[in-house]
């Protein structure tokens, strides 16, 4: 059963790392504005359309 | 028409144009009808966006490479909006970033300093329909967003140790012969993942608890620390000296749901300000004549003696004289007064009216900080506290004592009969009379009901409101624009019938007026369009409109305007006294008749007043306008207990003072800056507006005008909701009761403890929520 406590070390390490990775996310700003992503992530990214008929416009 | 596609307005077709230069069309693809009518374009003068004193509120960040500002956009509405702004950098090359917070509606962006002005970046926002509010951005506050922060991770730390506890507490739970080492991991790590949670997540509770003992006073966190003290204390006397597990699991289980209550309750509406400062009414630049030159100036750099040139359609930003012969206002939003004001050269006019003829000019009096109202607008002014005692804190107190006195009672109980129990029961007792469920209570129900009444119309600043509405015993109502529909008027013709070719052209004449009184008489003959054309047509300021064809001279407008063309107006009409505004009609120098107009008051108005004397409240109207169609109102609403004309804006005030003062609590409903004192002053205050996003003064709660008459029904979800909160305390004692039941016989176990906790926070929970739902469903119908 001695394995038993080299697991708990791991797992409470992993466990660690997720509860860094959270406070990381809450101080890069990321849960500052919870709704608008929500909106964002439904656009369509016509993004090679845009910037090459940009491009032939300055031609 | 412009590409075969049909606009509605000259505005609508020039974003188009912006936008399909740039290949933005996808705009109109996202939303059945983006965008909003660019409606008549007020004069703004932008270029008072590049004063320095006006950019530091909106600058967030500046260095020689990058600019950080931030813009408040009422207008952003849907996704489109989103959609398109974000897209700024592909219309303004200098824009590198631009990013939406839609909730708040507002508009951050960076820009490579010194290629672009911040005046241009305004205009450019302008043309595309979404203009910059510049005085309410002044307002954002960016301590909420720190506060939110850090409430975030002591959540997520409570969290993370609940979860992990809980599984270390299992095999104790089965009682599955683990052997003295694991067993000593396993609690020894329980107790190791306690200290932050306690210390940390929980230190707000204990900071609560003291800071309110040194008052004298027992709120909620009081019983919350002495649980969380006796749980921890405890545990570690049972892990260190008995060898047994503790009760650290029910105890990172309490802290966890705790915070959850917290963060409910945490939730503001940011997307509309209640703390209106009465700056953000007024433009933020007026012209100002200096020597023969026009220059735009913003309204705090006036200074008394300056010249200042207010357009028709514009506010008066400060108090001053008036240097031009005859002007008329509206200065209902103001005063209350619901006719326009004539005012002639040397009077003196107040700030917040709005012009009504042709531009006038004005010699500055006071600064606008020290205009005559603005000491009753102005936020700044040290506001009351006007939070009611919250029912947790009320019952607090006798829930802790009661508890004690338990403990206590058991404790000494065992003392005398088994006396190796008493320890554990004294401490039993305060460990599992779990304030957590209680706490719970009602952060849920008034963030349910928060929500429930916003989607019906009715925005409030937060929870305490919800129980002030419980405690008033009077109601306020302001008239002008509360009770009546602004800028619509009932018209009636009093005199000799006129034809309808004379009516088409009367049609014709007032649809080219801007004035309010033109307006409602074109919306009431708009149906006559005979062919008609008006060789000639005058609109002479403050007194009305001449106009006609070559056989026909139609005068429309005040006595003024007879008396200058000679024209006689029969004595019984001079001398009867009239309700309402009058419109003189004159064709061919011979007096026809008269329009009389009068104020439409909101439909369904009645069923809610009425409804609320039910209620057993006393309603009052107190309004700032004259009292002429006092008999009238009285027949068509008799609901009111008294009416009250003639209120100018501090009498509105004193007179909720008066009643006050008697001990009542009274609630004030009113809509304009004439009603700011009052809705300050008021246990609770309430805006009526047509546009929630538009300005309102400082309130407790915003209500959309179109649901006052469902009035009526909010307030008694708000009672309804009373009675949910403790309906749910009243739950959360049973668990209690069942607890103690437990502890007091020294029968408590961890396992016990650790099933009850959870239990009875998950049942507050599910219990508010869809009893709150269900209630406003069956309240609002």
């Amino acid at each position: 059963m001695e394995i038993l406590y080299m697991l708990i070390g791991f797992s409470l390490v992993v466990a660690l790392v997720f509860l860094g990775a959270f406070i990381w996310a809450i101080r890069s700003g990321q849960y500052d504005d919870s709704y608008t992503p929500s909106m964002r992530m439904l656009f369509d990214s016509k993004k090679s359309k845009d910037s090459s008929n940009k491009n032939n416009k300055h031609n | 028409m412009h590409n075969d596609l049909p606009f509605c307005c000259e505005g609508c077709k020039s974003v188009y144009q912006l936008l399909n230069e740039n290949d933005l069309c996808t705009y109109y693809d996202l939303n059945n009808q983006p965008g909003t009518n660019v409606t008549e374009q007020e004069r703004i003068h932008f270029s008072a966006l590049d004063d320095p004193d006006v950019q530091k509120d909106l600058i967030e960040y500046q260095d020689e490479k990058i600019t950080n500002v931030r813009f408040y956009v009422p207008n952003i509405h849907c996704s489109s909006c989103v959609w398109l702004l974000e897209r700024l950098p592909v219309i303004l090359d200098p824009v590198t970033e631009a990013r939406v917070d839609f909730l708040n509606r507002s508009l951050h962006i960076a820009y490579k300093t010194g290629e672009i002005e911040l005046s241009s970046l305004a205009a450019t926002l302008s043309s595309i329909g979404y203009l910059p509010d510049l005085e309410l951005g002044k307002q954002f506050n960016s301590t909420e967003k720190s506060k939110n922060r850090r409430l975030y991770t002591q959540l997520g730390v409570a969290g993370f140790t609940f979860g992990n506890v809980m599984l270390f507490s299992l095999p104790a739970y089965f009682d599955s012969g683990l052997g003295d080492s694991l067993h000593s991991l396993f609690v020894g790590l329980s107790m190791l993942l306690t200290l932050p949670a306690l210390f940390y997540s929980g230190s707000d509770y204990f900071k609560a608890a003291i800071a309110s003992i040194r008052q004298r006073r027992i709120i909620m966190d009081v019983p919350i620390a002495l649980g969380m003290s006796a749980l921890f204390l405890y545990s570690v006397f049972d892990a260190v000296h008995l060898g047994g597990t503790g009760y650290f699991d029910s105890l990172n289980g309490l802290i966890f749901f705790l915070l959850t209550g917290k963060v409910v309750q945490q939730k503001t509406y940011d997307r509309l300000s209640f703390e209106r400062d009465f700056k953000s009414y007024f433009p933020i630049s007026i012209l100002k004549l200096s020597d023969g030159d026009e220059i735009a100036t913003p309204i705090q750099k006036l200074e008394p003696g300056d010249r200042i040139l207010i357009h028709k359609g514009e506010l008066i930003p400060c108090d001053c004289k008036l240097d031009t012969n005859l002007a008329q206002f509206d200065f209902s939003f103001v005063t209350g007064e619901s006719r326009a004001i004539d005012k002639q050269r040397g009077d003196h006019i107040y700030a917040g009216g709005r012009l009504l003829t042709g531009s006038a000019e004005a010699i500055v009096e006071t600064t606008v900080d020290h205009s005559y109202l603005t000491q009753l607008w102005n936020k700044d002014e040290a506001e009351k506290e006007k939070d009611s005692v919250s029912w947790s804190d009320r019952i607090s107190p006798y829930f802790t004592f009661t508890v004690l006195f338990i403990a206590f009672a058991s404790g000494i109980y065992w003392w005398i009969f088994d006396p190796s129990k008493a320890i554990f029961a004294f401490t039993s007792v305060l460990i599992i009379a779990c304030p957590c469920a209680l706490a719970m209570s009602l952060p849920f129900v008034n963030n349910a009901m928060l929500n429930l009444m916003s989607q019906e119309g009715l925005f409030l600043k937060s929870g305490n409101v919800i129980q002030r509405l419980t405690e008033i015993k009077s109601v306020f109502v302001d008239k002008t624009g509360t009770l009546t529909l602004p800028s619509q008027a009932d018209v009636e013709y009093h005199g000799s019938e006129l034809n309808s070719i004379i009516l088409a052209m009367i049609a014709k004449m007032t649809q080219k007026s801007i004035h309010p009184l033109s307006r409602s008489i074109h919306r009431a003959l708009s149906s006559f369009t005979e062919q008609t054309s008006l060789s000639h047509f005058d609109e002479l300021d403050g007194m009305g409109l001449v106009g006609g064809d070559d056989s026909t001279e139609i005068l429309l407008g005040s006595a003024h305007l007879m008396e200058q063309f000679g024209v006689e107006i029969p004595s019984k009409v001079k001398n009867q006294p009239i309700d309402g505004s009058v419109v003189f009609v004159t064709v061919n120098n011979v007096y026809q008749g008269y329009y009389q107009l009068r104020p439409v008051y909101r439909p369904g108005i009645d069923a809610a007043l009425s409804a609320i004397k039910d209620f057993g409240l006393k309603l009052f109207l107190i309004s700032g306008d004259h009292n002429a169609s006092e008999e009238h109102f009285k027949q068509h609403h008799p609901w009111f207990d008294k009416l009250l004309y003639g209120k100018h804006p501090h009498q509105k005030m004193d007179q909720i003072k008066q009643v006050q003062s008697t001990g009542e609590k009274s609630m004030m409903i009113g809509d304009g800056l004439n009603d700011a004192g009052a809705l300050k002053q008021a246990h609770v205050g309430i805006a009526v507006t047509d546009d929630i996003l538009g300005f309102t003064p400082a309130s407790d709660g915003i209500l959309n005008a179109g649901q006052l008459s469902k009035f009526h029904k909010l307030l008694l979800l708000a009672r309804r909701a009373k009675l949910l909160v403790f309906a749910s305390y009243t739950l959360s004692f049973l668990y209690n009761v069942v607890g103690i039941w437990f502890a007091a016989q020294g029968l408590l176990s961890p396992v016990i403890s650790a099933i009850l906790m959870p239990l009875s926070s998950i049942s507050v929970i599910v219990f508010t929520t869809l009893s709150s739902r269900a209630t406003a469903k069956h309240t609002l119908g």
